[in-house]
């Protein structure tokens, strides 16, 4: 079955003008501006199948966005291709665009001063969408979003959650078979997320639409997606199900002690760590406070381990948890790094 | 089927760009109700003050008056020329929001078409009958069309020509996919432009060859001309070949117009970097 989104040894670069500090560095930017080549992507190989839920995560610069606006054909590639729709990206034509939808997160696209309806009528146009369908769509996105009356009210005296609610209203009314999320949850409080976030996960599983998803935050990708793609520094990291990752998830644990406060002279508590069974169970030692004490430890251990704590640390508190996606994400990107 | 769904697109977002400028009353009666008013009457100020006398002679041979009555119906028929201002493309690229729409089935130039659409619609709805008032109220100081075949010779070569001054415009707002200076071009190119087309001095003070060398130009026809068709001072064989001839030149102009702004969008849309995105 031929991918929704191909990319293929794709590769950005960014010229960038060096200008150096101060008024020497003005006067030789005036006469000769020094140019700097910048690789936003590099040799980058992906895969989307219809009805796939992808998230793409990575730290800031990580080339995410590069990513997106390469697939939706905003701007052309260095080398390598992008296809969307079995089409060259930065050649799309109208057939291929009116099944296309973006949403920026940082970018409203409805004008601020008019209330979101006008601008969805002019979607409506734009995307020849018959009136009985817009009218049903609208409704019901309407609905499911809790904004039905906010529909005639000017954007600009909306909150930041109900503007972004609005936004995917409008991204979604053409019903889209691929749709670009660029953090949509940014800045917006917890029940707002979970209704955007519930959203995309029925459109997805009703309509069949591709979603792929950029997003700081770990929770939307652990609430929304099926598979997970990690960008650094313009390379993919790592890419694959999001339920592999839940195997490693639940096989480990993160256990959080907190000490009983019986100070020394110098102010902490006296610790004999040598003492603790660590290379037995498995265990790592992954944060310390100054009354605290994180480890993480194979579930299968971890009964064993908290025994062990109690054992040998003056422990006043301890709480045993599922290791969060964010940890592994973060150890992801540490291995990553260390090539 | 294009030639259906593009007026239809156009038509919606003329709409849509109506709603924008009637979003706040004050916004909409200063934009697009005072708008261009200031400096023709600033420059009717100026005439009156040098000429010294208010019946006086404004220059060789002209008459205070005859130079006033032609700022007064510049002051009306310059509200029916597209204004840089009007559009916001050059915000758009620098901040990033153009780009959503090159995701969309439809030509960005829509956008810009429906505004000049709406924009051509309120002022005729302003100027007619204001032209009308006045000209009624002061018809000294501002003379009616002779008949309504000159008032059409004149407003049909205002009209193309403001439509040459959107393809002009938008093509400096494109810059934005390079410069980042283009309201310092914009307000200088309209400068020049305004000056071209007599919108700053009646051509009746200008020499000559300085009047010979703006027929050239575009705003020459968009305004200069138009103002003394309506005036209705020559036969009207002349005047008919005027108005042919004014069409015929702002054609070339569309056309050259047309190639560079196409130029300038696409060579500016590959450089696009999707800035602030």
């Amino acid at each position: 079955m031929e991918p929704v989104l191909e990319a293929s040894a794709l590769r950005k670069v960014f010229r960038t003008s060096v200008r150096e500090a101060g008024l020497t560095g003005f006067l030789k930017s005036l006469v000769a501006r020094r140019w700097k080549e910048m690789v936003a992507l590099e040799h980058v190989d992906l895969r989307v199948q219809r009805g796939e839920f992808v998230g793409l995560i990575g730290a800031n610069g990580a080339g995410k966005t590069t990513l997106v606006k390469l697939l939706t054909g905003i701007i052309p590639a260095s080398s390598g291709t992008a296809r969307l729709l079995g089409r060259d990206s930065f050649h799309l034509r109208d057939a291929e665009k009116s099944r296309l939808s973006l949403v920026m997160g940082q970018r409203s696209q409805l004008w601020w001063d008019i209330p979101a309806i006008d601008s969805f009528h002019l979607l409506r146009e734009i995307y020849r969408i018959p009136s009985a369908d817009f009218d049903k769509r609208l409704q019901g996105f309407a609905a499911r979003l809790e904004v039905t009356d906010k529909l005639e009210t000017q954007l600009r005296h909306l909150s930041l959650g109900q503007r972004m609610k609005m936004e995917i209203i409008g991204a979604f009314l053409h019903d889209p078979e691929v749709v670009f999320l660029d953090e949509p949850t940014i800045g917006l409080d917890l029940v707002s997320r979970e209704t955007i976030r519930r959203f995309l996960v029925e459109h997805n599983q009703q309509r069949g639409a591709t979603i792929v998803l950029t997003s700081h935050d770990v929770e939307d990708i652990e609430a929304t997606c099926k598979r997970l793609v990690i960008l650094e520094h313009g390379r993919v990291l790592w890419d694959g199900d999001i339920v592999e990752l839940g195997h490693q998830l639940t096989a480990g644990r993160r256990i959080e002690v907190h000490l009983e406060p019986n100070l020394s002279e110098s102010g902490a508590p006296e610790l004999d760590l040598a003492a603790l069974p660590l290379a037995e169970f498995q265990a790592e030692l992954s944060g310390r406070g100054q009354h605290s004490l994180a480890f993480t430890v194979p579930a299968a251990k971890s009964q064993g381990f908290v025994r062990a704590l109690f054992a040998c640390l003056p422990v006043r508190d301890l709480s045993v948890e599922r290791r969060p996606l964010e940890d592994l994400v973060k150890q992801i990107f540490a291995q990553g790094r260390r090539g | 089927m294009i030639a259906v769904r593009v007026p239809r697109l156009v038509l919606r977002a003329a709409v849509w760009e109506l709603r924008k400028v009637t979003a706040f009353r004050a916004g909409f009666w200063l934009k697009e109700i005072f708008r261009n008013l200031a400096r023709p009457l600033v420059m009717v100020c100026v005439l009156m003050s040098a000429s010294g006398l208010p019946q006086g002679v404004a220059g060789d041979g002209v008459s205070l008056q005859s130079a006033v009555a032609y700022m007064v119906v510049v002051a009306l028929l310059e509200k029916l020329i597209f204004h840089d201002r009007c559009l916001e493309l050059s915000d758009q690229i620098f901040q990033g929001y153009i780009t959503k729409y090159f995701t969309m089935p439809f030509p960005y130039f829509v956008l810009p078409a429906g505004r000049f659409v709406q924009h051509t619609l309120l002022q005729l709805a302003i100027v007619v009958p204001a032209w009308t008032l006045l000209s009624w109220w002061i018809p000294e100081w501002c003379p009616p069309p002779k008949d309504a075949l000159h008032a059409f010779w004149s407003v049909s070569l205002v009209l193309t020509g403001s439509l040459c001054f959107l393809l002009f415009y938008f093509t400096l707002h494109a810059l934005a996919f390079w410069l980042d200076v283009v309201w310092t071009t914009l307000v200088m190119a309209r400068m020049l432009a305004l000056f071209c087309g007599g919108m700053i001095l009646p051509p009746m003070l200008m020499p000559e060859s300085v009047q010979a060398a703006f027929a050239w130009t575009f705003p020459w026809w968009t305004i200069a001309m138009p103002v003394q068709l309506a005036a209705g001072g020559m036969g009207a064989e002349q005047a008919a070949q005027l108005w042919l001839q004014g069409l015929a030149t702002l054609s070339v102009w569309m056309l050259v117009l047309v190639a560079i702004a196409a130029t300038v969008w696409n060579r500016g849309r590959r450089r696009y970097a999707g800035s602030g995105m």
